[in-house]
């Protein structure tokens, strides 16, 4: 949340004034209401926005502090309220809307109140995650993007092409070329991502090797912040998935003092 | 004779085969995932419909390829075949007779910068997806649908008159003049080379 306030990512900072279609059934049952029409130059519209979506967490806090009952109810509405505010966001000049997947799926285990449920959903959130890593290899293979030598130098270039005409005298200028003009050794980083996300699919067949996963992530997201220039840093919670997989299911001896969560 | 030494080979390939096929699925029916869904039966018939609906819903937008349906997406992002290409389009963004440079900004403030051009740029395109297919969909599927809700117009002075104030915010500088252009860069000799071939943002979008 600080980061964003920093980096200027709060919608009242983006202050929508246009926006893009894109190919979402859903977002076009939310661009039906109209509602990211009335954000566009609408300054209070993006601070009430602001408020619902960053004051969700603090809901939930007090709904736990509170009672049980209002957990569920707490983690519905933030569940709404994130599909929302997410499908009007990314539809202005911020940034995908993929790179929110955790706040639009983090919701569902936050309305379990039984330790069972948690358990479930909890794995059920690591197979997603798997998933997701695991097929952004697999579209490699079938888009053909792993079978071209020039794939990372082409990315490189139509990524910072911008930044590169605009500063040519920096290292970071002079280092993107030095390995554009070698597409063996950009391709090589590219097989590598491609291997590290394949190696995901290990975790379908067992837990072991989660920590391993976990390096791996912070690894890709580093290298795709350097590299890339992408802050993907909003899949975070899902490493929380791949901490606690080590736990087993509850058994029923322990459960029935441990059930409710809250 | 050859002819039964050959088919006898087949057979022993086919059945070798099988038996890869054979041991592969039970290696994957006893899975940890596998395990996991025989768990969840067990727990809440109702929790297991519910994440095999969700497996399916995504497995549908897999194989219907190009429109997803939140939040079920492709993640295919940089798949298909890129390649370095001679000539790129790129903005160029100068404030107060200076050029913006992209090692001056954090790479969220420069995609600030940066964004809402390509957006501004891309209205047409955003205009045309709805009225060849979003618009055509919507109807398939008997939702009634408002256009003013999905069409943009492209007024340059307004978009201008933001911009200006937006970009103020963004550099923390205060502007008193303001150009952008739409550059033909080339790429040879390792490098972006730029060229005189330039379309001013007014007329981009039009």
């Amino acid at each position: 949340m600080l980061s964003k306030l920093l980096n200027g990512l709060f919608l009242f900072q983006v202050k929508p004034f246009l926006f893009n279609n894109r190919f979402d059934l859903f977002t076009w049952m939310i661009m039906k209401t109209g509602l990211h029409q009335w954000l566009l130059n609408n300054p209070y519209g993006w601070i009430v926005c602001d408020v619902f979506f960053y004051s969700m967490p603090l809901l939930y806090l007090f709904a736990y502090k509170t009672s049980t009952r209002l957990v569920s109810a707490a983690a519905v509405v933030m569940l709404v309220v994130n599909f929302i505010y997410i499908q009007c966001y990314t539809l202005y000049p911020t940034s995908s809307v993929e790179g929110f997947i955790a706040w639009l799926l983090f919701p569902f285990l936050l309305m379990c109140i039984t330790l069972k449920n948690f358990y479930f959903i909890l794995h059920a959130l690591r197979y997603f995650f798997l998933f997701f890593i695991t097929s952004a290899a697999v579209w490699k293979f079938v888009q053909g993007g792993i079978f071209n030598i020039e794939q990372m130098s082409g990315i490189l270039l139509f990524q910072h092409k911008e930044y590169l005409a605009s500063s040519p005298d920096s290292w970071y200028t002079s280092f993107i070329y030095w390995l554009v003009s070698r597409p063996y050794i950009s391709y090589f980083l590219y097989l590598t991502a491609t291997v590290l996300e394949l190696s995901f699919i290990t975790g379908f067949f067992t837990r072991k090797r989660d920590y391993f996963l976990v390096g791996a992530s912070i690894v890709f997201l580093l290298t795709d912040s350097f590299l890339m220039r992408i802050p993907y840093w909003e899949i975070t919670p899902f490493l929380i998935t791949l901490v606690f997989s080590k736990y087993s299911f509850p058994s029923s001896a322990t459960f029935k003092e441990r059930n409710r969560l809250v | 004779m050859p002819y039964r030494k050959g088919v006898a080979h087949l057979s022993a390939n086919f059945l070798q085969v099988v038996n890869i096929i054979f041991v592969t699925m039970r290696r994957v029916t006893s899975s940890h995932f596998f395990m996991y869904l025989r768990q969840l039966q067990k727990h809440s018939p109702l929790l297991t419909a519910l994440v095999i609906i969700f497996i399916c819903a995504q497995l549908f937008v897999i194989l219907i390829w190009g429109i997803v349906i939140t939040p079920f997406y492709n993640y295919g992002m940089f798949s298909e075949v890129i390649k370095v290409k001679n000539a790129y389009q790129i903005f160029e963004v100068e404030l107060n007779g200076k050029r913006l440079r992209g090692k001056d900004f954090s790479p969220q403030k420069w995609d600030k910068i940066l964004l809402p051009l390509q957006f501004y740029a891309g209205i047409k395109t955003s205009n045309q997806l709805y009225k060849s297919d979003i618009k055509r969909l919507l109807y398939k599927m008997r939702i009634p649908a408002n256009d003013a809700n999905f069409l943009l117009t492209c007024n340059y002075q307004q978009f201008e008159n933001w911009y200006k104030d937006y970009l103020q915010d963004v550099t923390n500088q205060k502007i008193e003049a303001f150009a952008v252009s739409y550059r033909n860069y080339q790429y040879h000799s390792n490098k972006l080379q730029t060229s005189p071939t330039a379309i001013p943002l007014s007329q981009i979008c039009r």
